[in-house]
């Protein structure tokens, strides 16, 4: 009954509407303060070749959106975040994943999500197919994992605890859809996780070497109404995201009734035979947006 | 009448107290080539100790070559090809004992050891593998009972334990004989032997224990043996991935691990046999006996094969088909048909001409069986993986394809140097045929055997 | 002669190379010097939540021929002129060029009585970019929402009046949307938008029937200016009890992918007979090596007394 209560009261804070409607980024600012003149500045090299002397708090998000590792395990209560991935909209623009590597603060060649280009017979049409975890309902890699490290959450995610794992990688060789990452500690990638802090969206620590990551469906942004990054960074809405219990789902421009889309557009999941019910539905590439281009150079080659 | 039995009774103590003294040879003196061939095992185990040391000291990144779609590499190869060599222990000492095979008695000591040591290195094999291994005793304090690793890191330690005392319960009467004859020896190792003899008397009562725990373990051993392998081919079929969902892998691999286990005795009855210059002992007929067993065994492990690699090509479903025919006529055919050439069909056919039961060739067999045995494993954990249900696309080259780094071969090395390394020394510090066994064999009563013992 | 052909042609290629690798710094140098500072495009949307909470979302970017975002450049933000007292708050684009700024508490009390009022964005210059300041003025709106229950239809009203009048002064023709208010955005009830009539009135049904609410079947439905131009983004909801209960009380099962402590039943029947067993078989034998030793121990004895 006290949990209820408090879940109504979560449930009737507003404020939250602010992040949901706008692509925030990785500013989110807090009220301006007078005294910003003590804060720590770091120079940052812009894109158009500016040297930018900013305070830290700018750079990385100043706001600590969860304390990851205390509820890592719980889930957040009554959510059961699900994603539809319309295939007639992606043209292989690999923004998601440019998105998620930015997030995430991971380096080529680590893709937590990927784009593949997949045919499914001869005579049927090409088409690119973005592929993360799907964050199964039956998970295979929950069940091998001998020391719990992957676990199922009440809010349906799939989560790592990075200071359990061991490192065994059955997990890995159990998941009919690679869609885990082993860290064996990349030097390169070893110095950048130096220099850029975890953002505070993360369930799990995926720059601890020596153990296994992947997408974690960005749970602590979700719930607080902000679309995970490759959503966000898709410039053609192909991902749609959101709450199964609330039935809707939104790619940051359209916001769809989940069951709607589902049924009228033939949703369907990858591997339905084995099981292993996944979170991620699959809208079929049918009167594509975009002519299927083949993609002139193979991505992600240096190591 | 009873004149005549003496005399056979003495006939056959005269060849006991022969054999007896000349067991004790190695273990009173080691040659130069039993000392250079000691120093390179130990030379080769610490080169994979020092690079078990630059794995995990270094970035795994540069000092290993898997990557994440093959995340599983040698280490774990390497681990099921240990683990089919301590089944061995279960086929020569239980089964042939249960089934009243007496040709096994001078035998299953060179069995139980080469098990003991498999199973003690097959767990060491699985620790290297492991990203994190200083979170080992994770497995104890948050251990879940769900996980196949779990089942297998239980059925392991049992199995070593069970092994253990079936390689040590034997042994009692003949460690006690050690410490009445040996000479020259340190105190410590004196020592050792007047602990382990467990105060042995040769009482009725403790033959009568001794007996009874033997035929106990050997009974709990067969399908602990079973259970051992079985579960660690299910670490591979519980999975979803197409080249192992497969519910004859246990099986299969089961009767791989027999035709491994034969062969490796084969090998270790041949070097134990020149070097030790045992040929009255371990004669040209186990040789013979071992070979024809090599033959059926083979032909058990090609039934299995048969049912692993044709039922699924028959069908040629699309999730089976691109790593079949890759090992078919494939990227990994030259390797796959090798394989099955060594391991199989020369072990099941050259062994039926009788030149080739003879020591020598019979023992180049065994060595080209175990090889193959070990890239069996090989072919079983690792081209599956590089044929993941969705495509391997956008990654660096490397990714797609698996080739051990020199780390990894050297930590193998070094695994494998361990294993020998055991059993060369237990066979410096304990007979490595079991006298008392044999003479029961032949019919020689318990007070006799006792007479041995005492003898100074 | 191949192998000279083969060298000469590759000493010619790294001639060639070496000779536009030195010229790079010129050209870039030259092409550096030759472009002008860019003037930065600020534009400002304005966001009003409930009248209790206001963010504003500026961005920042230039034209050549196509819109380029700027990042990493910090906008400020004043009410009405840029001066240091209408001051009210600051943010660093985002690599979109945009960046979100709350605004303060006291904001509310600065606006109340204004019928509109002006956000003026600013930008200082730097090396690349040009000083540059932006601003919209904002018709000082507020909503009022209603809901009601006609027979058995649900109907969501709405009122828009201007503020800072002394009188209630509704606004007509202003394009009204209504929402669901969800986790990841505003589900909208319809994709039309209705105009208010002369008393500043919009209404329109809610027809869903099962939207999944809480436990009580409690939704936030509310309405929004669709007119952004001249009253910027303007919410306003309403906690109504007209969505579907839903239970999602999260029950954790035993199986096979759950926690070391929601383990099967059958399996830890199985896993403990085989582990008891075996193990009891086990224990039993080291408990006869002890009793061999035992033995042995009496027979010593007993050999020392004969």
């Amino acid at each position: 009954m006290e949990d209820e209560q408090k879940n109504r009261r979560n449930f009737l804070k507003f404020g939250f509407l602010a992040a949901g409607l706008t692509a925030a980024g990785v500013a989110l600012n807090k009220v301006a303060s007078g005294d910003e003149g003590a804060e720590e500045k770091v120079k940052v090299l812009t894109a158009d070749g500016r040297l930018a002397e900013v305070a830290k708090s700018k750079v990385e998000s100043s706001e600590s959106l969860s304390a990851a590792s205390k509820h890592v395990r719980q889930g957040i209560p009554g959510r059961k975040f699900i994603m539809v991935i319309d295939l007639t909209r992606c043209k292989n623009a690999r923004k998601c994943l440019e998105g998620c590597q930015k997030m995430h603060n991971f380096l080529p060649p680590v893709e937590w999500l990927k784009v593949k280009e997949m045919q499914d017979s001869e005579l049927s049409g090409k088409y690119w197919f973005p592929q993360l975890c799907y964050q199964c309902d039956n998970p295979p890699c929950c069940k091998v994992c001998p020391v719990g490290a992957t676990f199922k959450r009440s809010d349906g995610i799939v989560g790592i605890d990075n200071e359990r794992c061991i490192g065994c990688k059955f997990c890995m060789a159990a998941c009919p859809y690679s869609s885990r990452s082993f860290n064996y500690g990349n030097p390169k990638q070893v110095e950048y996780s130096k220099n850029h802090p975890l953002k505070s969206c993360h369930t799990m620590d995926p720059n601890m070497v020596g153990t296994v990551s992947k997408c974690d469906f960005c749970p602590d942004f979700g719930s607080k109404g902000i679309l995970p990054a490759c959503v966000r960074s898709c410039p053609n809405g192909v991902i749609f995201y959101g709450d199964e219990n609330e039935d809707v789902v939104s790619n940051g421009e359209q916001v769809l009734r989940l069951k709607d889309l589902l049924v009228n557009n033939g949703g369907y999941r990858q591997f339905e035979v084995f099981g292993t019910k996944p979170r991620v539905y699959y809208l079929p590439p049918v009167n594509r947006l975009f002519p299927f281009k083949p993609d002139p150079v193979e991505h992600n080659q240096e190591e | 009448m009873k004149n005549e039995t003496t005399a056979v009774d003495s006939v056959l103590m005269n060849k006991y107290e022969a054999m007896h003294d000349e067991l004790l040879r190695p273990i009173q003196k080691t040659g130069l080539a039993g000392k250079i061939w000691i120093g390179f095992l130990f030379c080769v185990f610490f080169a994979g100790v020092f690079a078990f040391y630059t794995q995990e000291t270094k970035s795994k990144y540069e000092t290993i070559s898997l990557n994440n779609y093959t995340m599983w590499g040698i280490y774990i190869s390497n681990f099921v090809f240990f683990v089919a060599l301590s089944l061995v222990g279960a086929l020569m000492s239980a089964v042939l004992k249960l089934t009243n095979f007496e040709w096994y008695r001078p035998l299953s000591r060179i069995a139980e050891v080469i098990a003991v040591a498999a199973i003690m290195f097959a767990g060491v094999g699985i620790i290297v593998a492991m990203g994190h291994p200083e979170r080992l005793y994770f497995l104890l304090t948050h251990g879940r009972l769900q996980s196949p690793i779990i089942w297998d890191i239980v059925v392991i330690i049992t199995y070593f334990v069970a092994t253990s005392l079936f390689l040590f319960i034997p042994l009692i009467p003949g460690i006690s004989q050690l410490s009445n004859h040996l000479k020259d020896k340190p105190k410590w190792q004196m020592w050792m032997y007047k602990k382990l003899s467990l105060s042995w008397r040769g009482t009725p009562e403790q033959w009568k224990i001794v007996k009874r725990c033997i035929t106990i373990l050997a009974i709990l051993i067969i399908p602990l043996g079973i259970s051992i392998h079985t579960v660690t081919a299910w670490l591979f079929a519980s999975t979803l991935r197409a080249e192992w969902n497969s519910t004859n892998f246990g099986a299969y691999f089961i009767a791989g691990a027999f035709l491994l286990g034969v062969a490796a005795v084969i090998v270790g009855t041949f070097f134990f046999r020149k070097y030790y210059r045992f040929e009255k002992y371990l004669t040209d007929s186990y040789f013979d006996k071992m070979g024809k067993m090599l033959v059926f065994l083979s032909g058990v492990y090609f039934y299995f094969n048969i049912n692993e690699y044709l039922v699924p090509a028959f069908k040629m479903d699309s999730m089976h088909s691109q790593y079949l025919l890759d090992e078919f006529t494939g990227k990994d055919a030259i390797l796959f048909w090798l394989v099955f050439l060594f391991g199989i069909f020369v072990p099941a056919i050259l062994p039926l001409f009788k030149s080739m039961l003879k020591p020598w060739p019979l023992t180049v067999i065994a060595i080209l069986v175990v090889i193959a045995a070990w890239f069996k494993r090989y072919i079983i954990v690792i081209p599956g993986l590089s044929h993941p249900y969705l495509p391997i696309q956008n990654v660096p080259h490397s990714w797609t394809h698996y080739v051990p780094s020199l780390i990894e071969c050297m930590v193998v090395a070094g695994i494998f140097a361990a294993a020998l390394l055991f059993i060369t020394l237990f066979s410096k510090f304990f007979p490595i045929i079991s006298v008392w066994e044999v003479a029961e064999g032949d019919g020689v009563s318990l007070e006799k055997i006792n007479l041995l013992s005492k003898k100074a | 002669m191949n192998f000279n052909n083969t060298a000469q042609n590759k000493f010619i290629k790294s001639l060639i190379a070496a000779i536009l690798f030195l010229l790079i710094p010129f050209v870039y140098g030259y092409s550096q010097d030759s472009t002008e500072k860019k003037k930065p495009l600020l534009s400002i949307t304005y966001y009003n939540v409930n009248s209790d909470s206001f963010f504003v979302k500026v961005s920042s970017g230039y034209k050549d021929e196509k819109f380029f975002p700027i990042e990493y450049q910090n906008v400020k933000l004043y009410l009405n002129e840029a001066d240091k007292n209408n001051f009210l708050g600051d943010v660093m684009t985002d690599p979109k060029g945009e960046g979100i700024i709350h605004l303060p508490q006291k904001f509310k009390g600065m606006i109340d009585s204004l019928s509109t009022f002006d956000l003026v964005a600013e930008t200082d210059a730097d090396v690349k970019y040009k000083a540059a300041i932006g601003s919209t003025t904002i018709e000082n709106a507020f909503l009022d929402v209603q809901i009601r229950i006609v027979d058995t239809t649900k109907m969501i009203r709405v009122y828009v009046y201007k503020k800072g009048a002394k009188v209630k002064s509704p606004i007509k023709g202003v394009e009204m949307s209504f929402f669901v208010k969800r986790m990841v955005g505003l589900f909208p009830l319809s994709d039309k938008t209705i105009s208010t009539d002369s008393a500043g009135m919009a209404e329109m049904e809610y027809a869903i029937t099962d939207m999944p609410g809480d436990s009580l079947g409690a939704i936030l439905v509310g309405a929004k200016i669709a007119d952004a131009d001249t009253y910027g983004n303007i919410f306003s909801m309403k906690e109504t009890f007209w969505g579907a209960k839903t239970f999602n009380n999260y029950e954790s099962v035993r199986a096979l992918w759950a926690p070391a402590d929601r383990v099967p039943v059958w399996l830890i029947v199985l896993a403990l007979g085989i582990i008891i067993t075996v193990w009891g078989t086990i224990l039993f034998i080291i408990y006869q090596v002890y009793r061999i030793f035992r033995l042995g121990q009496q027979e010593i004895k007993r050999e020392a007394n004969l």
